[in-house]
């Protein structure tokens, strides 16, 4: 007897590297007694898997969806949290206020997954990180926020953003609207303001998809509840392109 | 989260062995996985950091006693829905036998079982799931097999007293 019960589970499980798996699978084919086990949990296997399916099958109980749908998700600070609490909340005002989904609406209610989903689906961490309690824009987001131009009617193909509009916060600091590149399921908009040296997103919400060859109006496709933002924050006018683009060449400054 | 529903209340019934019991078990779950969802660390696999929740839960309730008595011939009361059609009996008393089977393992060994055996979890996974080392996984599935094949086929010792 070479080979030893524990090994032979794990034979049964799939658990073997290959080369092991082959080993094991010559002597149980010349060993009787080690075939008879092994069918025997095989069986075993089997029989316990095929016992527990048909729960999967069973329609949900309306509490446990209820659970999901009314359990407060924490608005707190490490990076996840505020990620998917704070995308959690903004998108469900968007929706709430837009009246239209994108994502399943079981995603939806649970509220969260979202904010995973949302993660997912545009590759958020590359863009943004938690600082705090703020969110940064990072690697191509703070880029495009540092050197693109409104005017300029970036491209997004290749691009990580596209600029929408560039303002005087009422803070005296400069804000820039946004919108990342997304893919079929919608993208990101949001705000960014620029704050010692970092594109600080202010407010960041579920934007719809849109094809980035027709992109028209600077702002036009914004969701309402960035321009509300915008609106809110602005001190005068948004920044015509000479004023956009002698603010970028001084580096954003404040006043 | 709603997508992993099915699972997790297959995992909690193999916990349980009791229907409603599980359906709590979930419940308190998905709450405290809600309320905590600032320890889920994005990109990993939120289908083990809830079995593990679901997992702790189990073990507290147990502690504090708050699993009311009663018999795997509950099933009745939340199995009828799902087993209706002509294979019914045979798929509920398929079931039965199993949670009984499995109610006779002490709760460590129930955990294993329920992940490597029942969800096809991975034993490194289910290493982590549990926090414990993968050779305590591995033998206390090993020892749970033996009692299993013995109760669930009933002709365990045979190819066993082989080897």
């Amino acid at each position: 007897m070479t080979v030893s019960r524990e090994t032979l589970m794990a034979f049964v499980d799939g658990e073997l590297a290959p080369d092991e798996a082959r080993r094991v699978a010559a002597e149980v084919a010349s060993d009787p007694a080690l075939h008879a086990y092994v069918d025997q949990q095989k069986q075993l296997a089997g029989q316990l898997h095929a016992a527990f399916a048909p729960v999967l099958e069973q329609q949900i109980p309306e509490r446990l969806e209820k659970a999901i749908r009314e359990t407060k998700v924490p608005v707190e600070t490490n990076f996840a949290s505020s990620l998917i609490a704070r995308l959690g909340r903004i998108w469900r005002e968007q929706t709430s206020r837009a009246g239209h989904s994108w994502i399943p609406a079981g995603a939806m209610a649970a509220g969260i997954a979202l904010g995973v989903l949302l993660a997912g689906s545009f590759g958020i961490s590359t863009l943004m990180r938690s600082d705090g309690d703020a969110l940064i824009a990072q690697g191509q987001l703070a880029q495009t926020l540092t050197t693109a131009l409104a005017s300029d009617q970036q491209d997004l193909r290749g691009g990580a953003a596209r600029i929408g509009v560039s303002f005087w916060s009422k803070d005296g600091v400069f804000c820039r609207s946004f919108t990342t590149q997304g893919n079929t399921r919608g993208s990101l908009a949001g705000i960014a303001c620029r704050e010692n040296g970092d594109w600080r997103i202010t407010t960041l919400a579920a934007a719809e998809a849109h094809d980035s060859s027709s992109f028209a109006t600077a702002g036009a496709d914004m969701p309402a509840i960035v321009r509300g933002a915008m609106n809110s924050m602005i001190s005068g006018d948004p920044l015509d392109a000479e004023q956009e683009r002698a603010a970028r060449n001084q580096g954003w400054r404040a006043k | 989260m709603m997508a992993l529903l099915p699972r997790l209340r297959r995992f909690a019934l193999a916990l349980t062995s009791r229907p409603s019991e599980a359906d709590d078990l979930v419940q308190d779950t998905v709450e405290r996985a809600l309320r905590n969802l600032n320890q889920f660390v994005p990109d990993t696999r939120m289908d083990s950091w809830m079995f593990r929740i679901a997992q702790n839960l189990w073990i507290d309730r147990l502690r504090a006693n708050k699993v009311r008595a009663g018999t795997v011939n509950d099933l009745t009361e939340a199995e009828n829905v799902a087993f209706d059609g002509e294979r019914a009996a045979e798929a509920h008393s398929m079931l039965a036998t199993t949670m009984r089977a499995l109610e006779e393992l002490p709760r460590e060994q129930r955990e294993v079982v329920a992940l490597v055996l029942i969800d096809g979890i991975s034993y490194r996974e289910a290493a982590a799931i549990l926090e414990l080392p993968i050779g305590t996984v591995t033998s206390r599935l090993a020892r749970a097999r033996e009692a299993l094949a013995a109760r669930v086929l009933g002709s365990g010792t045979l190819a066993e007293n082989a080897l």
